[in-house]
């Protein structure tokens, strides 16, 4: 294929991941970069620079809606976010020496996880005990708008969290995604928070996070201008679209059926990485 | 608080765009020049992606990713301000210390 050719295809390609992404909620890179690697044969390590820089211009373009929602809590996300950026740099760091058919096994198996969290999520839970002492002594606890005006929220786990996002930030390093999952996860299950204050909170830290893992990246080459521009474009426009008709699709079947698909990408993925087939 | 809190969604968006922009501009450029050459990205070659020529295609395309990665930098300062004007020392550092892991991390 010619650079031309191959660049329309990786728009197409990366439209329809940032679109997917957006509407399940669980981040482009997610299907992105196993669909680069599997369908494009493209090297895993470019996959990666060019899904971390397309995660930053998700975070970035959405930022404005999120935040006029009125549901992020900038005070739990710059305490976790200290976790996340110390996670970041280890995991890029740690990308560069892993070989690519254990980054491919990793990836699958991180993928699987995800699709699994995302079939079970659970909504809302509502506790009676008090917020954890840290989220009271650091005054995490918030507000978030509903249809019987502000409610407020408790903060628990706090440590739990921070660890978590610590993992998570370290998981989007060594992978190049955004691991909204995990970030969610975090602030869902373990400080159980409303789940639009997680994801409202979770994009606003991604592009902080994926841009810590993007000096590591630009320096080992791994961010191809060449490449990464189609992605960019395509995701970027993807998610944008998605967020757009979030609001009318019902989207709890979509995310089973996406979470299928995948279950069926992270099972080749692992495939691969056993086999050395990439 | 709230009216920093809507600026910094809309910087955000307006580098998202400008970094968007300048990047398809350079796109266009590199497809001129190089859309009709075979694709290699299935091998990896760092020595590739370095890019010595900001006017070019793929320079231009650079400058566009650049521009996407340091407004993160704006993202955490401005943030970092928000505290400063709660007087809040503790989340100011907090904020600080992302902001110098950040700094440190894209030119160390």
């Amino acid at each position: 294929m010619t650079i031309l050719e191959f660049s329309i295809a990786l728009l197409f390609i990366s439209y329809t991941a940032g679109l997917l992404g957006a509407l399940t909620g669980l981040g482009g890179g997610m299907v992105l970069i196993p669909a680069l690697v599997l369908l494009f044969h493209i090297n895993i390590h470019y996959a990666m620079g060019a899904s971390l820089i397309s995660v930053i211009a998700t975070s970035s373009g959405s930022a404005a809606a999120f935040l006029r929602g009125g549901y992020t809590n900038l005070r739990i996300g710059i305490f976790l976010e200290t976790g996340a950026v110390i996670g970041a740099i280890c995991g890029a760091f740690l990308t560069a020496i892993v070989p690519i058919s254990a980054l491919a096994l990793i990836f699958g198996i991180v993928m699987l996880f995800s699709a699994f969290l995302t079939i079970r999520r659970q909504e809302e839970q509502e506790t009676d005990r008090p917020s954890h002492p840290w989220a009271v002594a650091l005054r995490m606890e918030g507000t978030h708008p509903t249809k019987n005006g502000p409610q407020p929220y408790r903060v628990h786990h706090a440590p739990l969290a921070l660890g978590l996002m610590t993992t998570a930030g370290a998981l989007s390093g060594l992978l190049g995604i955004g691991s909204g999952t995990v970030k969610v996860l975090a602030m869902d299950q373990a400080m159980r928070l409303p789940y639009k204050v997680s994801t409202s909170t979770s994009n606003f830290l991604i592009g902080i996070t994926a841009a810590t893992s993007t000096g590591i990246y630009f320096k080992h080459g791994y961010i191809e201008p060449g490449l990464t521009f189609p992605v960019l474009l395509g995701v970027l426009a993807g998610s944008l679209t998605g967020a757009r008709i979030l609001a009318i699709i019902k989207n709890r079947t979509l995310r089973i059926i996406f979470s299928v698909v995948i279950a069926g990408l992270a099972a080749q993925m692992i495939y691969k990485g056993l086999t050395g087939g990439l | 608080m709230k009216e920093l809190e809507l600026m910094i969604g809309k910087l955000m968006l307006t580098g998202a765009v400008i970094a968007a922009t300048v990047t398809l501009i350079g796109a266009i450029l590199f497809l001129i020049h190089h859309g009709g050459e075979p694709s290699l990205y299935h091998i990896f070659n760092p020595a590739r992606s370095h890019v010595d020529n900001y006017f070019s295609g793929r320079g231009i395309i650079a400058i566009g990713l650049y521009i996407l990665v340091f407004t993160q930098l704006l993202r955490v300062a401005l943030t970092g301000w928000l505290f400063v004007k709660q007087r809040d020392k503790l989340f100011t550092l907090f904020t600080l210390f992302i902001l110098i892991v950040l700094t440190f991390s894209l030119f160390a």
